[in-house]
């Protein structure tokens, strides 16, 4: 694994369930997860001296606090180039937000909730970075 | 002229029959043809019956019916009668019967024994005045049927003109909408000078109250800079100009209004026709229905976010569960996460159909 992977939720049943998920599939062994959007900026912000490495977000769009559009917009002003890459999993359905959402440079994706196993796979066998 | 005086038909009363006989050579000799002469007096009343002469000379002194009898029967038919000169023939130089013989009508004297040449000129002047008397006459009658001609026609376009003014003033008044006038005068709008009866249910004023009032005590915005020069500008450029305004009502009530104002020319002077309609209770049920849109909005909202969530989450489990690396053996527990998984995927097939609909009505909403 050459990246690090990030999961932000507010759900603490969707953090411990995407993690297992991961785990299972083979894609990451230690995803680092925050419950919102807040602490992944904070995150970054901290980070940001010592360089920042290739990293994989999976961020929920709507969350208490600061949400996954404001991780978005924050990813966009920051540029960090093709350092971070960005697949949104929301259980909105609506055909407004995944529209918004993939016109953002660093989205790769937009998967509805649930995330499934199969698709991890899948992601697992591209080479991202 | 003169063929017309030479053919008119002269009527001769003498009872003396070579006065006559004169008279008639004299005439003739001066071109004159058309002659009627008689000795008798009844002769010529009979005459006068079926003939219409143009100059009647009449001897004055005869046994029975004398000249001034003659005179006396004339003067009874005048106004029907066209104008007829009488030229009285006498010997008798008595200005007391002249004076009589002027006062029954007649026109002018010969004295006998005649002066041809006279003779000739008296009767021509007469006859000239006759004929110049018969044209002013007919002239006259021509104007008289035309007067009346065109004072029938007047009658008419007024009868007509009082028709249009009642129907036009019973649109007016029947009219729901409340419609004023008022002067556009180099001071500003000058008090309302017409109103329909909608005034006292649209704005609470009668229209007398109203005709004491200028459209600076109703219409509110007046006081917002611009917005009279700005309507003025309008109806000048266009004719007319719609614009929402607010109106206080005599009870003090503020009401939403749309006025339709058109400039006009009114007496010579500039004159603006407010139609006013109250769309108060309209922009109260567009708020509303915009309301109930942005409260269903948020109901299909939580159905596809809040909803899907907890649902997500369980058909994520149960793919787990059902994951081929997990070796279920009981076929019941098979059979039941195959219904827990289908029942999941129908309640998420709804929740998706909401969320599509909400987008639909959205773009029809705002294209």
């Amino acid at each position: 694994m050459n990246f690090e992977l990030i999961l932000v939720d507010d759900d603490p049943d969707c953090i411990f369930f995407h993690k297992l998920l991961v785990k299972k599939s083979g894609l990451c062994e230690n995803p680092t997860t925050f419950k919102d959007g807040q602490e992944l900026i904070d995150y970054f912000s901290a980070n940001i001296k010592t360089g920042i490495g290739d990293t994989l977000i999976f961020p929920d769009l709507y969350m208490v606090r600061i949400g996954g559009w404001e991780v978005l917009d924050y990813l966009e002003k920051a540029k960090f180039q093709d350092k971070i890459k960005v697949i949104v999993i929301s259980s909105s359905v609506s055909m407004n937000d995944k529209m918004k959402a993939l016109g953002y440079s660093t989205v790769m994706d937009y998967i509805e909730k649930p995330l499934l196993k199969s698709y991890l796979i899948s992601l697992k066998n591209q080479s991202l970075f | 002229m003169k063929n017309a005086i030479l053919n008119s038909k002269i009527f001769i009363l003498d009872d003396q029959i070579q006065n006559i006989i004169l008279l008639e050579n004299i005439l003739n000799l001066s071109g004159f043809q058309n002659i009627w002469s008689s000795t008798n007096p009844q002769d010529l009343l009979d005459e006068l019956e079926n003939s219409d002469p143009d100059i009647l000379l009449l001897d004055l002194m005869m046994p029975k019916i004398s000249g001034f009898d003659i005179l006396e029967r004339l003067k009874i038919p005048e106004k029907t009668q066209n104008f007829m000169p009488v030229l009285v023939l006498t010997a008798d130089t008595n200005s007391k019967s002249k004076e009589k013989a002027l006062k029954l009508g007649a026109s002018d004297f010969l004295t006998k024994p005649y002066d041809i040449s006279e003779v000739t000129l008296r009767i021509q002047n007469l006859l000239t005045a006759k004929y110049l008397m018969d044209k002013l006459k007919d002239h006259n009658n021509t104007l008289e049927q035309k007067v009346k001609e065109r004072t029938e026609q007047l009658q008419k376009a007024k009868e007509e003109a009082e028709k249009n003014e009642k129907k036009y003033r019973l649109l007016f008044e029947a009219n729901l909408d409340d419609i004023n006038l008022f002067y556009l005068e180099d001071s500003g709008p000058s008090n309302f000078i017409e109103a329909n009866q909608a005034s006292q249910t649209v704005l609470g004023y009668t229209k007398e109250e109203l005709l004491k009032l200028t459209i600076k005590d109703l219409d509110t915005r007046l006081s917002e800079k611009g917005y009279f020069e700005d309507t003025i500008q309008n109806m000048l450029e266009n004719g007319s100009h719609v614009v929402e305004t607010i109106i206080k009502k005599k009870d003090g009530e503020l009401r939403n209004m749309e006025v339709k104002s058109n400039i006009l020319e009114l007496d010579g002077k500039m004159a603006v026709m407010n139609i006013y309609r109250d769309i108060t209770d309209r922009i109260k049920f567009i708020e509303a229905i915009l309301n109930q849109n942005k409260a269903l909005k948020e109901i299909a909202w939580i159905q596809s976010h809040v909803v899907r969530a907890p649902l997500a989450r369980m058909m994520g489990v149960i793919n787990l569960i059902n994951d081929s690396n997990n070796n279920i053996q009981d076929s019941d527990l098979a059979e039941f996460l195959r219904i827990l998984l289908s029942s999941a995927q129908e309640l998420d097939q709804i929740i998706r159909e909401i969320s599509r609909k909400t987008t639909e009505a959205q773009k029809e909403a705002n294209p």
